[in-house]
């Protein structure tokens, strides 16, 4: 069966000609939640954003066994969902359903299938009652679940989510964490947060100047203080 | 998109380091004197193009920079295309099945205006190049431009980067749930309407995000004792060299006006 | 860099001389006004809210969504603005935009920059205002007469600096009027249902998240406004009636330019003017190589004074 994600010898350079990923290589089974961590700049947002292509590297990236190329595109943003660092910047409809709604209306999909994707998204995040609210009204933690909901609407097999407790007050993260526990998707996290990767994840990449430095079951990274210091953390 | 880090040439010599307020005078000097050259005076525009072109290089600009900015008049420049097919025709172009008729007097006046508007954007891109935006707009405001709009503007300029991130970051996010179902590309993306009015509650988005990020600066200054009247670091003197390097410019434009009005 | 995707940033040499001071002059008195009408309304916010805003309009031009065939469609935000922020603050925000774009990506000449000013941060705002407050009376519905309101000015605005720049092309002699009108006009209506819609949909944003913005304003225009008001409405009302006036009589535009003697002052004596001003009434040919000798002389001393006086400047700062 085809791994969920598999990556092979991505390399990628910002624009100023700065080599950034250097020879990245990893596979993630379905199902598994793996923890993408690293001290802030050593690469984590910049790997998610080429599994979607937002960014355009060089090398091997094959979601579910397709390539991703400029044909594939627009297919394979479909099966992966990415949920980015600001809710604010997903969140650009007026209220919570027009912005879960977006997805599936722009596959055009009959006016009752998107009516139902939204409620089943929403019932994901526990957010039914927010479906009419302007999302600028939400707190932090509501916006965050709203975000993941735009992106459920799309019923993607894989999450990839850019540090989705970074600003949440307690009783928030830990409704998120919930939920992530939750959610049966694949997903791979790039997160600060040690301890809800340890709650949540099975496995931890951990990265360092845009290299993966290690890779392994996530109670042995993480509490490895040495390696952590090592590398930044 | 857009990327704000000027095109700063790494060299700094003599003449890029002119003060601000002369290299403003100059440019926009130039800018005049290229509009006043007559139709037609090709070695003129040669001459100016020579002068701006080796300015480039003592200021070490990337030309391949510079001749980018250059084509940035060519959307307008078909707007002259109807100057040159008209009557009185002086020759025919002996196209099959067409025939157009060419006004020589026509071209010439359509070519000068190409040519002097391409001079102009490489007069203007070479200020900014060698001249930061702040710089600019102490030189606007030493010739009078009014203190708030010299602040609004350089307050704008700050926080540009910042709210052009915001800008590419939604558009980032649209394209991620901007996807088809199956492989064979079948037309998505809803109506017309409905991408208009998603990309305008984006901007709805943007403003209202702006309006409060706009207080928060405001109070920021309140506490830092903002009184609404903007203090400003007057420029000194313009050093001798500065005025040196005007005073040659000057002379040297004003040599050039002169010159293509003798040559008529 | 192409920073606005809207064809009206008309560049340097495309305008005539007299035009563009013309409108320079016109621009800078209206932006003068309007930035005592803002310092007056806002007092110490003024420089953060427009800075910001400025910054938000611009960043706002960069949204685009695709139409067809590769092309885009995008906002100017002279509508939008002046709906949210009101004219006088529209007029210093667009004004802010429109400079840098000219000034840092050459999108718009220098020179040509009073045309631009006057077509987008004059007209552009000064006509969404006045259809837009039209508009709003004539509805009854709140909700219904900001988003229709708001679709037709910006609309509107669009179509209507369009006309105004096609007029300039043509009475500088660029283009001829009976092109100029329809072609620009023609794009442009097109272009202005791209800014309608996404003034819409912004619009509808707002009205979900700060109702307060947009509703239950002054129910009579403030008399600050007024000016705005009245100056629109008339903008609007003259371009719309003289353009296709104009385009459909070429001559009729050249007849009441040559009436005034003005085109041909503009087109022909600042080719002249200098000449005769040099060699004034100067008939023999000797006596004009003598003078040009002179004036020669004089530029080529200036150059070298400049030259020397550089050296000995660049000499006594290493001395320092």
């Amino acid at each position: 069966m085809a791994a969920a994600i598999e990556v092979s010898n991505l390399v990628y350079t910002y624009s100023d000609d700065m080599l950034f990923h250097q020879d990245v290589s990893f596979g993630i089974e379905e199902g598994e939640k793996v923890a993408l961590v690293g001290a802030n700049g050593a690469g984590k947002s910049t790997l998610l954003y080429q599994l979607n292509g937002i960014f355009q590297g060089k090398g091997l990236v094959r979601i579910q066994g397709l390539e991703l190329n400029q044909h594939t595109l627009n297919h394979i943003r479909a099966l992966v969902g990415l949920v980015f660092e600001i809710p604010d910047d997903q969140l650009f409809s007026p209220t919570v359903y027009d912005d879960v709604a977006f997805g599936p209306r722009y596959q055009n999909l009959p006016r009752d299938v998107v009516d139902q994707r939204v409620k089943q998204a929403l019932a994901q995040v526990h957010m039914e009652k927010y479906a009419r609210q302007a999302p600028l009204h939400l707190s932090q933690g509501e916006k965050k679940r709203a975000a993941i909901a735009t992106v459920l609407s799309m019923q993607p097999s894989i999450l990839l989510l850019d540090e989705p407790t970074n600003g949440l007050d307690r009783r928030s993260r830990r409704l998120l964490m919930a939920l992530l526990h939750e959610l049966p998707q694949t997903m791979l996290i790039a997160t600060h947060d040690l301890e809800m990767a340890l709650q949540i994840t099975s496995r931890t990449l951990l990265m360092d100047g845009g290299r993966i430095v290690a890779d392994g079951k996530t109670d042995e990274i993480l509490r490895n203080e040495d390696l952590l210091l090592a590398h930044g953390l | 998109m857009i990327e704000l880090r000027q095109d700063r040439n790494s060299h700094q010599n003599t003449v890029s380091e002119t003060d601000a307020r002369i290299k403003v005078t100059l440019a926009v000097f130039a800018i005049l004197v290229t509009s006043l050259i007559p139709v037609g005076q090709w070695w003129i525009y040669l001459c100016l193009w020579v002068l701006t072109s080796v300015l480039g290089i003592i200021l070490r600009i990337d030309i391949y920079k510079l001749v980018k900015r250059s084509l940035l008049v060519l959307p307008f420049c078909i707007s002259t295309i109807p100057l040159v097919f008209r009557s009185p025709v002086d020759f025919w172009l002996p196209i099959e099945n067409w025939m157009p008729g060419i006004n020589l007097a026509g071209l010439y006046q359509a070519l000068s205006i190409i040519i002097k508007s391409i001079i102009s954007v490489q007069i203007a891109a070479l200020l900014i190049m060698t001249t930061p935006f702040g710089a600019i707009m102490a030189a606007l405001r030493a010739f009078g431009i009014p203190k708030v709009l010299i602040s609004v503007m350089t307050m704008m300029w700050r926080y540009l980067e910042v709210i052009l991130d915001e800008a590419r970051r939604m558009m980032q996010a649209r394209a991620a749930r901007s996807t088809c179902l199956a492989m064979d590309n079948r037309k998505t993306g809803g109506n017309l309407f409905f991408r208009a009015t998603v990309t305008g509650g984006m901007a709805g988005s943007l403003f209202i995000h702006s309006l409060e990020r706009s207080e928060r600066v405001y109070q920021a200054m309140l506490a830092r004792g903002y009184d609404g009247d903007p203090r400003e670091d007057l420029m000194g003197e313009i050093p001798s060299i500065s005025r040196s390097i005007g005073i040659i410019g000057f002379s040297l434009l004003t040599g050039i006006l002169f010159l293509a009005y003798w040559l008529r | 860099m192409i920073t606005s995707k809207l064809p009206m940033h008309i560049p340097d040499g495309f305008l005539n001389l007299v035009v563009s001071i013309v409108l320079w002059v016109i621009s800078i008195a209206v932006i003068a006004i309007a930035l005592k009408r803002v310092q007056s309304q806002m007092n110490e916010r003024t420089v953060p809210l427009m800075g910001v805003m400025a910054a938000a309009i611009f960043a706002g031009q960069m949204l685009n969504f695709p139409v067809s065939g590769g092309t885009s469609g995008h906002l100017l935000g002279a509508a939008i603005a002046t709906i949210l922020l009101g004219p006088w603050a529209a007029i210093v925000t667009i004004t802010s935009v429109v400079a840098t774009q000219a000034i840092v990506f050459q999108d718009g000449g220098l020179i040509a920059l009073g045309a631009n000013l006057f077509n987008m941060a004059v007209v552009g705002v000064a006509v969404s205002y006045a259809v837009y407050k039209l508009f709003k009376k004539l509805i009854k519905s709140e909700k219904a007469s900001v988003l229709v309101s708001g679709f037709i000015a910006a609309w509107t605005s669009i179509f209507i600096a369009s006309l105004a720049c096609a007029l300039e092309l043509a009475l500088s002699g660029t283009i001829s009027v009976n092109i100029a009108v329809p072609a620009m006009g023609g794009i442009h209506a097109v272009i202005g249902i791209g800014e309608g819609l996404i003034t819409v949909g912004a619009l509808v944003f707002v009205l979900s998240t700060r109702k307060d913005l947009l509703l239950g304003e002054e129910k009579t225009t403030a008399t600050g406004n007024r000016g705005i008001l009245v100056g629109g409405s008339i903008i609007t009302m003259t371009l719309a009636i003289l353009s296709p006036l104009a385009s459909s009589h070429p001559d009729g535009l050249e007849w009441v330019a040559d009436q005034k003697g003005f085109l041909e002052a503009a087109r022909d004596s600042f080719y002249n003017i200098i000449p005769d001003y040099v060699f004034p009434g100067i008939q023999s040919p000797t006596v004009a190589t003598i003078a040009a000798g002179i004036i020669g002389s004089v530029i080529v001393f200036g150059l070298a004074y400049g030259v020397a006086s550089l050296r000995q400047a660049k000499q006594q700062t290493v001395e320092k």
